[in-house]
């Protein structure tokens, strides 16, 4: 411990001295770039570097520009983005069953060990990439894999890539962080990439907030976060909090925003632009998909000039929405009644069965990672979008 | 089974068709024949023995080898194999992957003067069998083995938060606290919510797979469905909310359920409690009671009337020098979640002043914060408001 006398001045040093530095940090006060003042939102030190990728485990994935895959790791709070190579050649087209027993052969564990986190499509080559997790336990590892267009399973070698790592900070303000959030979990559970930015959804084990955290790409040193708090399916007279869970760009009205997908399981709309200038922010709720569920995946598509959106429910299948019923909801005044499991914006549940992820393969088809009626296991099959 | 240093794991050899032992004999013959009279012939291939080797103590970091011969291996060397063509000879996969399509395991070949090892790209996983096989047009054979998973002490749910027995209907969160870490599968079928009657709570949890455990996967957060909590809202009005106000339940936690070994639990755990009203005022740090150290030795204790976040109410309150800096020390919870008890790492400095601040992040166990509550009328929260609160400063005596 340091004595008193050690951090007082000592009363001999000139005064000219002092008011030279007080000058000084003046200048320097008033000529910092007025941003870093505007930046209250800031979460903190993420200091994003070159970095080999080190994973404790394997989320979410999401492609940036051209080329720029995110891999998301939970339990290592970070976020890495490598480049990626094109992958060649035409888009798979064929099925791919047994998935999980072949990724686990070539793991060396049974199919049943293989916990799939996300997929995604690179959309140059329309290389899949799959992040798994082998085993569980202790012994659990991140893997990340790809599947060519000839069905050929390979495991990504992370030792080659030099990414640019992005950490995540626990404590949602920067004040916060007098506080002991180190044992918190954030659990990613959803990544998109939107002009130059990286948005990130997760699920907090100690706080239940609805905090959406924002991270230029090439990612510097900034972690940006938006509370985006929704009025719950209509119970009138409150508003709740709840934790986003999937959400994606979605355009409405010529205007940017995103369409999210709420813990069980509002479907609500934010402007992208007051997502990015407020620090909180109160959706639209256009939808009740019912409870007891989560909306896993949300894909925007278009077939035979029409747009429609894809919501894939753990619980409640696969629904699909017509963009314009989307959009005449969003123009409304949102969902203020009282709400049952279903509500607001009408859609169809597609018949595909049991369904992980969805991608966008092409312009004809989405490729759907599901499991089967027959066996359980695991299969990748892209399907065509004129029978969705 | 036993694994001494560079141990072997005994294998369960299954040698079909060339390769039974009288045959080896025959074979081992030929060899002999063939290399006295006819130099010229490429040798006949002796089965080959196949073996795992393992590092000291560690079975998952283990070596697969066929022991070939001089004559083979040589062969062998003059067709240039590489990592992805080796497998037509050798080739290793977990005994359940039996299919002819699937990819043999992802390894290292490295061919030797007699042999050739294969060294697996991922760890071998305990409790998994591995089959190696060995086949070329004149020798057919392949062995099998089981890892041991290390002999440990069953891991136990310790505690289960909110330790009272009263839960308030609304209650947000329930913490399950194990001894060792856990497999971050299985709590969805593993922890029940069981009504008097023997009924089973249906879907009480929201998103239990999504992994809401702490870094060292023993503690796992579960989130009763907000949906079902909240007022007015479509789960709350069909199915009702998970806890009903005046009802008894039990939770229970299945021995089923694996630690991070593979292993069930030591035992089934079960706990009653009882539901009272819901909670839905936010805590009040000004009802709180802050009993101060005195002396250098004392602890900080803060006492709440009402339950707290197990583990928000740990983390969420500071003790700051007079630098502003954390001080560091043991927090204990105690009193059924309302009493907050700290023990400084270095004993307080007499005269110097200290300040106890408590996050507005701060929960209740049914998710009202400081900041806010859970359900929260339509305004928003001034932006500005501050994000912690002073709890009051203290400085102590030297001690006698």
């Amino acid at each position: 411990m340091p004595s008193d006398s050690s951090s007082t001045p000592s009363p001999a040093l000139p005064v000219a001295l002092w008011a030279g530095t007080l000058v000084l940090v003046l200048v320097a006060f008033f000529s910092w770039p007025a941003e870093r003042f505007a930046a209250v939102q800031v979460e903190g030190e993420s200091p994003a570097q070159s970095a080999a990728i080190e994973l404790e485990s394997i989320g979410a994935l999401e492609f940036g520009p051209e080329g720029v895959l995110f891999v998301s790791d939970p339990q290592g709070a970070a976020v890495y983005a490598l480049e990626v190579p094109a992958g060649p050649g035409p888009r798979l087209s064929e099925s791919v069953p047994d998935l999980d027993a072949k990724i686990g052969s070539l793991l060396g564990v049974d199919g049943r060990e293989i916990y799939v986190q996300d997929m995604a499509v690179d959309p140059r080559g329309g290389l899949v990439y799959i992040s798994v997790q082998r085993g569980d336990g202790d012994t659990a590892l991140p893997v990340l894999l790809t599947v060519d267009s000839q069905g050929t399973i390979r495991t990504v070698d992370l030792a080659t890539f030099v990414a640019q790592r992005l950490d995540l900070p626990n404590a949602p303000r920067a004040e916060d962080r007098l506080y002991e959030w180190e044992a918190q979990t954030f659990t990613v559970t959803d990544l998109e990439y939107v002009d130059g930015e990286l948005l990130i959804a997760g699920l907090s084990n100690e706080e239940f907030a609805s905090v959406l955290r924002r991270a230029p790409y090439p990612f510097d040193d900034t972690v940006v976060t938006t509370g985006l708090e929704i009025f719950h399916g209509a119970h009138g007279e409150w508003e709740t909090f709840a934790p986003i869970f999937s959400f994606v760009p979605y355009t409405l009205d010529g205007k940017e925003h995103l369409l999210a997908a709420y813990l069980c399981t509002p479907l609500v709309t934010f402007p992208l632009d007051e997502v990015r200038s407020k620090s909180r922010l109160r959706g639209k709720t256009i939808a009740e998909l019912g409870w007891g569920n989560l909306a896993t995946d949300i894909l925007p598509y278009r077939y035979d000039d029409e747009d429609y959106v894809l919501i894939v429910n753990n619980t409640r299948g696969t629904i699909k929405m017509k963009a314009k019923d989307i959009a005449a909801a969003a123009a409304g005044q949102g969902l203020t009644e009282q709400a049952d499991t279903r509500a607001g914006v009408d859609y169809h549940t597609v018949p595909v069965g049991p369904v992980l992820q969805l991608s966008d393969l092409d312009s004809e088809r989405v490729l759907l990672l599901g499991r089967s009626l027959d066996n359980g296991s695991l299969y990748l099959s892209p399907r065509p979008k004129r029978r969705l | 089974m036993q694994l001494g240093a560079k141990g072997r794991l005994a294998g369960a050899s299954d040698s079909r068709g060339r390769s039974t032992a009288a045959q080896t004999v025959v074979n081992g013959a030929l060899v002999l024949l063939t290399l006295l009279w006819l130099p010229s012939c490429r040798p006949t291939e002796v089965a080959p023995t196949l073996h795992l080797e393992t590092e000291v103590g560690a079975a998952e970091f283990g070596r697969f080898e066929a022991y070939l011969g001089t004559e083979v291996a040589s062969r062998l060397r003059s067709e240039n194999l590489s990592d992805e063509t080796w497998p037509r000879y050798f080739a290793v996969y977990p005994a359940t992957s039996a299919h002819a399509d699937r990819p043999p395991m992802l390894g290292d070949y490295r061919l030797l003067a007699d042999r050739v090892q294969f060294r697996p790209a991922f760890p071998l996983e305990p409790g998994t069998e591995y089959r190696a096989r060995w086949s070329s047009d004149q020798a057919e054979v392949e062995s099998t083995w089981l890892i041991p998973r290390p002999a440990t002490e069953p891991t136990r749910l310790d505690a289960i938060y909110p330790s009272s027995s009263r839960w308030p209907a609304n209650l947000l969160r329930i913490y399950l606290q194990f001894s060792a870490s856990m497999s971050r599968q299985g709590a969805v079928e593993s922890v029940e919510i069981v009504r008097q009657d023997g009924t089973v709570v249906a879907a009480p949890f929201v998103a239990p797979e999504t992994s809401l455990w702490n870094p060292a996967s023993d503690r796992l957060t579960l989130l009763l469905d907000p949906g079902r909590t909240k007022r007015g809202v479509g789960p709350n009005l069909s199915e009702g909310p998970v806890l009903t106000a005046g009802e008894r339940y039990e939770i229970v936690v299945h021995s089923s359920w694996e630690d991070g070994r593979g292993r069930p639990l030591d035992s089934t755990v079960r706990r009653e409690f009882e539901v009272v009203g819901p909670d839905r005022e936010s805590p009040d740090p000004d009802t709180w009671t802050v009993d101060f150290p005195q002396t250098p030795i004392d602890p900080l204790v803060i006492v709440s009337a009402s339950p707290l976040d197990r583990v928000s109410f740990e983390h969420r309150i500071a003790v700051l020098d007079r630098h502003g800096e954390r001080v560091a020390g043991l927090v204990s919870i105690e009193g059924l979640e309302t009493r907050w008890i700290f023990h400084p790492r270095v004993p307080w400095l007499p005269g110097q002043d200290y300040e106890v601040r408590v996050s507005k992040a701060l929960e209740d166990p049914s998710g009202n914060s400081l900041w806010r509550r859970f359900e929260e009328p339509l305004v928003y929260p001034e932006s500005t408001e501050p994000a912690d609160q002073s709890l009051g400063r203290f400085s102590v005596r030297s001690q006698g």
